[in-house]
């Protein structure tokens, strides 16, 4: 790479379009930039940087557009590089648009531009961006070419930081290398991850077994409790179903009973109609000689029609006998009338016992008609019968009935309590179906639960992938090992180079040569001087001024840069401000030798013509950054020979 | 081919004998990584290397035939 222009347009104080020539003649590789402070200096090595690698991240790019530009509205800010690279001519131009909004810049997206021999690259992605600048000059090298003179001196601070073996790693240009042991890293870290999350799952696993073990056993249980429950409740069914046919028993020997009952109150009251009946008999016994003399008697009233009593017979008599035919009811006995007694004392007889006994049987009859009697007499036999024989069938029932009942005397005790045991029974199957159910309910809850965990556990990693995983960690710990080891030999291979020349250089710069024999870099990465007498110190101890360390620095730089045999200029900004005379002197006769293209940014105050005298065969050109008189925001870029 | 890559390559074969791993394990990664810096194929990256990490190691009988 060998810069050509460097054009900058509007950047930083840079107002309007503004352009340096970096060409150098032959053997003269030195550009010398000369500005006071706070004028651009600095702003010109930004500005190289800033066209090859963009803006660094958390940089507002609008303080790249310059101050008076930004007034002015709308506009473009850009840097442009020109320059050759393996014998092609390179145009690089990083631009930002900015337009005012609300009385603010707003700047867009920085843009790239490159053109190769002309022609314009698609660099669309950002990667191939990067790609594209990286092959010309990586950033992680840059800092070997474009550095500050003041900030090198990390590379000598005590204790020693990851700097130097940073610097070495990235000018071997090993980036593949440390990308791979990162990425490595990150593998290993991550199958370390997988397999602790492996190991925690097995464990989780196990687990998970017993888990699913002691639920098989829970549901077992509820299985076994479950059957146990129907067991119990057919048992109940059947105790209810025995309690059901005794109790259907003893309903019917209960009716028989009842009907029992009621024949028994039949045959009382039949026994009770009978003894009445009977009573009645006994008192209608009075009118049983009557009904027994009541054919005689009959054939007695047929006699006493034709006798008169003896009293009329003696009246009739008196009267017939009586002239005054008059009659004792004082009415006059008529011829007819004297026949008809005459007739009636003709047909009378004598009263005779039988006579008598007529009349008693009249006095009988008279209060019982025999008739009557008679009808009541053999309805009343007849009553008595049909009694009777109720009361025999009565009887016959009720005897039958008592065989059928037999001797059951406990019958409501023991139909109480066969009705308690059914209660019992139906209580004992409401509370197993319901037990039963719950059961069901945790069954069914605790199977799904086992068949899931099943499941999972099928599914569980087995040993195998353990084992796997494992070896793939190994493996990954070997790899990384491999490359780790690798990057190592490969920086202890260089570090043996660069010290190398970094000593060679650092002879070049000392001020005490008599005194140093070289630079040497511990296996810590620390930097030392070797003296002459064999004494190895480290460089915070044997040089501690801050001119010292830059020049012990600017070895190892410069070391570094050669290592890297790039084709790069190398831009210094403020190379000599903390520098003694002779380290001076040795660092300036020092920069024709650093590189093909050295552009020098120094400030007044730290070198002038006198300093760069022995070198002025060497400068090919010398240039003034200052403030434009007519704008003293804007800076202008004079040459000055 | 980088300029180091010659020397590259021998220390990664070295480092390959030396931790028993397959061979061109270690420049199979180089080559995907060379493919990132220099091409920009970041995309499953991690995936490749740990791809040829994982199988990376020589097994044992593989390092008795070589042994042997």
């Amino acid at each position: 790479m060998r810069l050509q222009k460097l054009v900058l347009n509007n950047f930083k104080p840079f107002y309007g379009r503004q352009m340096i020539d970096f060409s150098t003649e032959e053997r003269r590789p030195l550009i010398l930039i000369r500005a006071n402070n706070d004028v651009g200096k600095t702003t010109m090595f930004d500005a190289v940087k800033f066209c090859l690698y963009g803006a660094p991240p958390r940089i507002d790019t609008v303080s790249y557009i310059n101050r008076t530009v930004r007034k002015e509205g709308e506009g473009r800010t850009f840097v442009t590089l020109i320059f050759y690279h393996g014998g092609k001519h390179y145009q690089i131009t990083r631009s930002i648009d900015f337009s005012q909004s609300n009385g603010e810049t707003v700047a867009e997206r920085v843009k790239l531009d490159a053109r190769v021999e002309g022609v314009p690259q698609v660099l669309e992605m950002i990667n191939e961006q990067n790609e594209f600048i990286e092959a010309i000059l990586p950033e992680d090298a840059s800092q070997f070419f474009f550095f500050d003179g003041e900030n090198i001196q990390k590379y000598t601070k005590h204790p020693p930081r990851k700097h130097i073996k940073d610097a070495i790693e990235m000018v071997l240009g090993i980036r593949e290398l440390l990308n791979a042991k990162e990425d490595l890293d990150r593998i290993q870290r991550n199958l370390g991850h997988e397999l602790d999350h492996l190991l925690r799952k097995k464990a989780r696993q196990k687990e998970a077994a017993e888990e699913v073990e002691s639920l098989a056993n829970e549901v077992d249980n509820l299985e076994s409790s479950i059957n146990e429950l129907d067991g119990r409740t057919k048992q109940a069914e059947k105790t209810l179903a025995e309690c059901d046919k005794e109790l259907s028993k003893y309903s019917a020997i209960r009716e028989k009973i009842n009907q029992r009952k009621q024949l028994e109150q039949q045959r009382d009251q039949l026994l009770e109609q009978i003894n009445s009946n009977k009573d009645e008999q006994r008192e209608f016994n009075r009118h049983l000689a009557a009904l027994l003399l009541a054919p005689l008697i009959r054939k007695l009233s047929e006699v006493r029609e034709v006798s008169i009593p003896h009293w009329k017979r003696v009246t009739l008599s008196m009267l017939l006998q009586d002239p005054r035919n008059v009659c004792v009811c004082r009415r006059p006995i008529t011829p007819k009338i004297k026949e008809m007694f005459e007739k009636t004392l003709d047909k009378a007889i004598e009263r005779s016992p039988l006579q008598y006994l007529g009349e008693k049987t009249d006095e009988l009859f008279n209060e019982a008609p025999v008739d009557t009697l008679e009808k009541e007499f053999y309805a009343r036999i007849a009553q008595l019968r049909d009694f009777e024989s109720n009361l025999t069938s009565v009887k016959g029932a009720i005897k039958k009935l008592s065989e059928e009942i037999g001797g059951r005397k406990d019958l409501d005790i023991a139909a109480t309590s066969v009705e308690k045991t059914r209660a019992r029974a139906v209580e004992q199957i409401e509370c197993f179906e319901k037990e039963k159910k719950q059961k069901e309910i945790q069954f069914a809850v605790k199977r799904r639960e086992h068949d899931r965990e099943q499941r999972k556990l099928a599914l569980e990693e087995s040993d195998i992938e353990v084992t796997d995983k494992r070896e793939h960690l190994e493996s990954c710990q070997a790899c990384n090992e491999a490359m780790e080891a690798a990057i190592d030999a490969l920086v202890e291979k260089s570090k043996r180079k660069v010290e190398e020349l970094a000593s060679k250089v650092f002879m070049k710069l000392t001020n005490a040569p008599d005194l140093y024999e070289g630079i040497q870099i511990t296996p810590e990465y620390e930097l030392k001087i070797v003296t002459k007498g064999g004494a190895i110190r480290p460089v915070w101890d044997q040089a501690p001024s801050s001119g010292a360390s830059q020049v012990i620095a600017t070895s190892f730089i410069a070391a570094l840069n050669r290592y890297t045999a790039r084709e790069a200029p190398v831009i210094i900004d403020t190379p000599a401000s903390r520098l003694d005379p002779i380290h001076k002197a040795n660092v300036v006769r020092f920069y024709p030798e650093i590189a093909s293209q050295v552009i020098i940014l120094y400030h007044p105050g730290e070198l002038d013509e006198k300093d760069f005298r022995p070198i002025e065969n060497y400068i090919s050109s010398e240039w003034l950054l200052k403030r434009n008189p007519e704008n003293r925001d804007a800076t202008i870029i004079l040459r000055t020979s | 081919m980088r300029k180091m890559r010659r020397e590259i390559e021998e220390i990664l074969r070295k480092m390959e004998d030396k931790h028993n791993l397959n061979k061109n394990v270690l420049s199979q990664i180089y080559d995907e990584e060379a493919n990132v810096v220099f091409m920009g194929k970041r995309r499953n990256i991690l995936k490749r290397v740990r791809r040829i990490a994982i199988q990376a190691r020589r097994r044992k009988s593989e390092t008795a035939e070589t042994g042997a």
